[in-house]
């Protein structure tokens, strides 16, 4: 086609979409919204992107250089951009790891001096104390976390690492500055005041600040010295290290000079890391580099971004394919309207290929605008949703970057993405017979054969890379590039699954016998639909069915700490070695353990009124074996409970040490489940399970679900309540007490005992045995941590937990509350609902498209059946039928399309996964695949059922009856 | 106007099929305003084929619309089988169309994506007729119209002859007497046309009633009676041959 014939094509594509504006505007709109998705994913993607300036003001504001203290005096090695994970200590983690004696005398030498041998002369510096953990301080509800640095922020070196909100900077003693982050969470404001925890010092808030790469920062900028000194003051009470004074620092040069690499490499052999303002504008060569020629660079950050890269890819990638097969239809059906005129066209001395230009005229038209739209749309998005943007991303922007290449690159992608949902259409308007499409006479061609078998090879190749492919290599990538493959295959299929709807419409009554045959007479606008649908659905599936195995893998995993609703506190041991005074006649040993009893028992009054209702108390305490106080002749121990040999599943006799497990493989493993009753699956366990407790009914109701007389009788005899039976032999159970250094430093004395022991059946294994109090201390055990743990009748509400927690907090650290509320999913219900409602609205959009275009196609046949007697609600039930037809058929293909990925992904989870036996069971670390059946039911049923319902609904019944036959 | 005249088969007394009383219908409102018809009277009998000629825009389609409840008039009377269309319900009207009325268009308009069977039993299946006997129904109004053997057929698959003869199976399976034909030839060849005109008449003879509009004279020939319209109103109405025009005009197909 030439110039001009372009143009006449588009010029009568541009009528024709002014025209028909009800589809223009349609197909405008489902090209414009995923443009306008990817746009947006754009200009944040790069926006997010700092400049080497940007990142370099974020980091050391106005000055020259960030210095890092590594490790005083040490030779170094980094990268340009210094990384605490990469950084080498060359003398430490180096080939040798002893250091050289000119690092020995350095080390010696003042922070102060080194600081001047290493840096140019002249050079300012300005100190930052930045320690990474988190101290309490006091807020208008109570206590905070929160960081505490020093940083003189009135200084111009500092500009630019904090963003000044409001107030004013520090300049009086003991001013600090808050992130916006942590007076949002805290309650305070500018102008009010707060106390560090264990320290009287109030502190005057002047300014809000925010972090401009960390918006979420919960920091307290105090003036240097000042934070930092009221920690380290506080330590013994806080139990918090302080910073060893300041050991970060900006850097200026004077003059303006550059901070070069040379430099930096000098810094690094005193032991300084040093990311330069320069140095990251230019970084040097690779090979200019000591680090990256001592270690390898590792490849896993590529592998991670090829990784994502590849997700996004694959996601834009199947948003494309449904806008193509969404939009695919209402071109085929616009190209059918213009039936007569295209064959005008044809008439009047076009050629085939003019008519595939008229078509194709109208997707660039109309592509173009929705593209064009689309883009614009996705920026001005951005634009507008910028603060949002900045504070759900917890950054600042580094700047609004629009780029021209990227934002045409989309552009072209819309475009053709049109253009690509037309091509089918444009041919089959160009082979249509002239003499046919003016006299009206429909044409219809069976369906080339070799499209399904293609479309079935294809699908059955991308099934079989997808699940056997993924046995090595780049997995993710191969499982996806496998599932797409299978889902082109199958929408290759489409058309002939239509068709063969059709064939078996015969049996059907008249509603659904007119639809599945118009469907399959339109495979133009139906199969698409269909495709559509079933991607849709195919997506959901997919994720849902991985997300559902997901949890069922954890829920199988997870191990209750107690029973459903329990509350179990766990009190502070006061040591022997923090007692400072002792009175005449009694120990450090006592004094503590008197001071245990009675925090173990405030800390009890103190929830029992923080939680109203919580029931029978049971307390109890761990056991372990020797005093461990201190005092002469005590000694440190533990004591375990020793499965009999002739108990345990045979292969874990041969484990390391009690902890340890034995590999199997999978054949063995299932052969043992299943033959040998010692080898049973093994239940998951509580992280902390405790070995031995003594406690009464309560406790063994409360913490461990025991309700059972023969345990109450058998504590009250004096005996173990065993709770796993195959530690039970002749009625005993065998411990095995260590004494560690009895024999000389690192010897341990290994002895056993037995007790007399009954074996019962626990809800929750929280503890492997309980004994009462008294047969605990005839044994020989001592007691030691205190517990409690309420089973009320009701888990507490969230605001009496905590209240609880504050209260019990308040004692001091190493008391902890916690409240069993059993398995809670990772994967809420919520997205999962979402994504479901999601793939419906896809897949009823798809198929409300094609009920459209069959409405607008079938008008005359709809005044024929008026004519012939049909009621006034045939024209409805006839666009139900057509639009359930379409969600049926696409729902039943998207719901099998979806398990290749699920299967595959699962699969090659399972993969890693080797079976184990330890003295607990065995497990085989392999998950099933578990199927949502719930939400597929919802989808293959639900999607045609709803699709009837919105169709139905949304047509009116009306049909014009009389019309011109003459 | 007239009194309507005897045919061969008609018996005094027996009720008439179709009946239209100062029937009128305007369309448009003021200046816009048409009459398309202006007081017609008809009564059609069992067995009666009546031909309704005129010039284009007479309101011949107007007519036939009206008499098969598709439009409804501006006054005057529609009693079909006896029974008023006037104030009927849309789903009543549809009934009526469904048991009392068959329509044949020009084009035939037929369903493409039924079988020639399943077009014709299709008003039994809108009535709820059990499948099986909708069947047999349809193979039996195919077979007295000649095609038995292309029940299985898609529309596009028959030729336009056959198309109008499924139309016309269509419009009286069941108990239907009336077939109401809006220039049934009209879009075919005149052997064709003669075909199809043949098998309307068959059906008369057997007892039903059929109004037929056309403007071709020699098909008129075909009619019992003949009702000539003009600007609404019937200006003639005479005898027809009631039979096959004399040979030379056509030929039988």
């Amino acid at each position: 086609m030439n110039l001009s014939a372009w143009r006449a094509a588009l010029r009568i594509a541009r009528r024709d979409a002014l025209r028909a504006k009800g589809r223009s505007a349609l197909i405008i709109a489902m090209i414009a919204l995923p443009v306008v998705g990817v746009t947006a994913a754009d200009v944040v993607a790069r926006s997010s992107v700092l400049t080497p300036q940007e990142s370099a003001t974020r980091l050391m504001g106005g000055a020259d250089a960030y210095l890092s203290t590594v490790r005083a005096g040490w030779r170094l090695e980094q990268a340009p951009d210094p990384d605490p994970a990469t950084t080498l200590v060359l003398s430490q983690n180096g080939p040798k790891p002893v250091p050289t004696e000119e690092e020995t005398t350095r080390s010696a030498r003042p922070l102060g001096q080194l600081l001047k041998e290493a840096l140019p002369a002249g050079a300012r510096l300005l100190p930052v104390e930045s320690p990474a953990g988190y101290a309490l301080t006091s807020t208008t509800a109570g206590q905070a976390r929160v960081q505490a640095w020093s940083l003189d922020l009135a200084d111009p070196l500092a500009r630019g690492i904090t963003t000044l909100r409001e107030g004013s900077w520090p300049d009086a003693p003991y001013e600090v500055a808050a992130t916006t982050g942590f007076l949002a969470g805290s309650g305070l404001s500018v102008g009010g005041s707060t106390t560090l925890a264990g320290t009287h010092q109030a502190l005057r808030i002047t300014a809000a600040v925010e972090y401009p790469g960390d918006l979420k920062a919960e920091r307290l900028v105090g003036r240097p010295g000042e934070l930092g000194a009221l920690l380290a003051a506080a330590e013994d009470r806080t139990g918090l290290t302080p910073a060893d004074g300041p050991a970060d620092f900006l850097v200026s040069l004077p003059g303006g000079a550059a901070f070069g690499w040379e430099d930096v490499q000098r810094a690094n052999a005193y032991g300084f890391t040093v990311a330069s303002r320069a140095v990251l504008a230019d970084p040097p060569p690779d090979n200019a580099v000591p680090l990256y020629r001592d270690t390898p660079l590792s490849g896993a950050a590529a592998t991670e971004a090829l990784k994502s890269s590849t997700i996004a890819v694959t996601v834009v990638g199947m948003a494309l394919l449904e806008v193509v097969l969404l939009a695919g239809p209402a071109f085929a059906v616009g190209a059918r309207r213009s039936r007569r005129q295209l064959a005008l066209v044809a008439a009047g001395g076009g050629d085939r290929s003019h008519i595939r230009g008229v078509v194709l005229g109208g997707a660039v038209v109309l592509a173009g605008t929705g593209a064009l739209a689309g883009t614009v749309l996705g920026c001005l998005a951005v634009a507008l949703g910028r603060p949002w943007l900045e504070a759900r991303s917890g950054a600042r922007f580094g700047h609004f970057a629009l780029e021209p290449a990227d934002l045409l690159g989309v552009l072209a992608i819309g475009v053709v993405t049109g253009l690509l949902a037309a091509i089918v259409p444009a041919v089959q308007a160009g082979r249509q017979p002239v003499t046919a499409a003016l006299t009206g006479r429909a044409a219809t061609r069976p369906p080339a054969i070799w499209i399904p078998v293609a479309g079935v090879l294809v699908a059955g190749a991308g099934t079989c890379l997808a699940l056997f492919g993924a046995l090595e290599g780049s997995r993710t990538r191969v499982v996806m590039l496998g599932s797409v493959i299978a889902e082109l295959g199958l929408v290759a299929c489409t058309p002939w699954f239509v068709g063969l709807l059709g064939r078996v419409a015969r049996a059907l009554p008249l509603g659904p016998r007119l639809a599945l045959r118009d469907a399959a007479r339109n495979r133009g606008r139906s199969a698409p639909a269909v495709a559509a649908v079933m991607a849709a659905v195919a997506g959901a599936v997919a994720v849902l069915t991985f997300q559902s195995s997901s949890d069922a893998a954890d829920r199988a995993d997870y191990a209750a700490a107690a029973p459903n609703g329990a509350v179990v506190l766990r009190s502070q041991q006061v040591s022997p070695a923090s007692v400072t005074a002792v009175a005449p006649g009694s120990s450090a040993a006592s004094v503590a353990a008197a001071a245990s009893a009675k925090a173990a028992a405030d800390l009890r009054r103190t929830v029992d009124q923080a939680i109203p209702g919580l029931g029978e108390r049971g307390d109890l305490r761990n056991l372990t074996y020797g005093a461990c106080d201190g005092r002469p002749g005590s000694f440190c121990g533990t004591v375990r409970l020793d499965m009999p040999a002739e108990n345990l599943c045979p292969p874990a006799a041969g484990a390391a040490g009690p902890g340890g497990s034995v590999r199997l493989d999978e054949a063995q493993a299932r052969r043992l489940l299943a033959e040998d009753p010692r080898c049973r699956p093994s239940a998951p366990a509580p992280q902390d399970v405790r070995e031995l407790i003594t406690g009464d009914a309560n406790v063994l109701r409360n913490l461990l679900g025991v309700d059972d007389p023969a345990a109450l009788q058998a504590l009250a005899a004096g005996k173990v309540v065993v709770l796993d039976p195959r530690y039970v032999k002749d009625g005993a159970v065998p411990l095995q007490l260590t004494r560690y250094g009895a024999e000389g430093p690192g010897g341990n004395q290994l002895s056993t005992a037995s007790l007399p022991a009954v074996a019962v059946r626990a809800k929750t294994p929280a503890a492997r045995a309980v004994l009462s109090p008294a047969a605990a201390e005839a044994a020989g055990l001592t007691p030691t941590t205190y517990e409690s743990v309420w089973l009320p009748a009701h888990a507490p509400g969230a605001a009496d937990e905590q209240r609880a927690t504050a209260a019990v907090t308040a004692h001091g650290p190493g008391a902890k509350l916690s409240v069993e509320r059993g398995y809670g999913s990772t994967y809420g219900d919520a997205t999962m609902l979402g994504l479901a409602i999601a793939a419906s609205a896809v897949a009823i959009a798809a198929a409300g498209i094609a009920t459209g275009l069959a409405a607008t196609d079938s008008r005359g046949d709809l005044a024929t059946l008026a004519a012939v007697g049909a009621g006034p609600g045939i024209r409805r039930r006839l666009s139900g039928f057509q639009c359930a037809a379409v969600a049926a058929l696409g729902a039943v293909l998207g719901a099998l399309a979806g398990f290749v990925p699920a299967a595959a992904v699962q699969r090659v989870e399972n993969l890693g996964a080797v079976p184990r036996v330890d003295a607990g069971g065995i497990s085989l670390g392999t998950h099933p695949l578990v199927v949502p059946w719930p939400y597929l039911a919802a989808l293959v049923a639900g999607l045609p059922l709803l699709a009837w319902l919105v169709a139905a609904g949304l047509t009116r019944s009306r049909v014009a009856l009389t019309r011109r036959t003459g | 106007m007239t009194s309507t005249t005897t045919t061969r088969k008609r018996a005094p007394g027996q009720r008439a099929v179709l009946q239209l009383r100062g029937l009128t219908r305007t369309h448009g409102q003021g200046g816009a305003r048409v009459h398309a018809l202006r007081g017609v009277d008809l009564t059609v009998l069992p067995g009666e084929f009546v031909a309704v000629m005129g010039p284009s825009g007479s309101g011949k389609s107007t007519l036939l619309g009206l008499a098969g409840g598709l439009d409804s008039a501006t006054s005057g009377e529609v009693l079909v089988e006896g029974q008023g269309l006037g104030g009927l319900s849309r789903s009543a009207l549809s009934a009526v169309r469904r048991r009392a009325i068959g329509y044949v268009f020009q084009d035939f308009n037929l369903i493409p994506t039924l079988t020639a069977a399943e077009n014709v039993s299709l008003p039994r299946e809108l009535d709820g007729a059990p499948g099986r006997r909708t069947r047999g129904e349809a193979q039996a109004a195919l077979a007295e119209v000649g095609i038995a053997d292309l029940a299985d057929r898609f529309p596009d698959q028959l030729s336009g002859g056959q198309q109008q003869r499924v139309a016309i199976a269509r419009a009286l399976i069941g108990d239907r007497r009336l077939v109401l034909a809006d220039e049934p030839t009209g879009a075919l060849d005149s052997a064709t046309g003669e075909g199809v005109l043949t098998v309307l008449r068959a059906r008369c003879d057997a007892g039903a009633a059929a109004v037929v509009v056309t403007h071709d004279p020699r098909h008129a020939e075909w009619a019992d009676r003949v009702v000539l319209l003009r600007d609404g109103q019937v200006v003639e109405e005479r005898a027809g041959s009631g039979g096959a025009p004399a040979a030379g005009t056509g030929s039988r197909c």
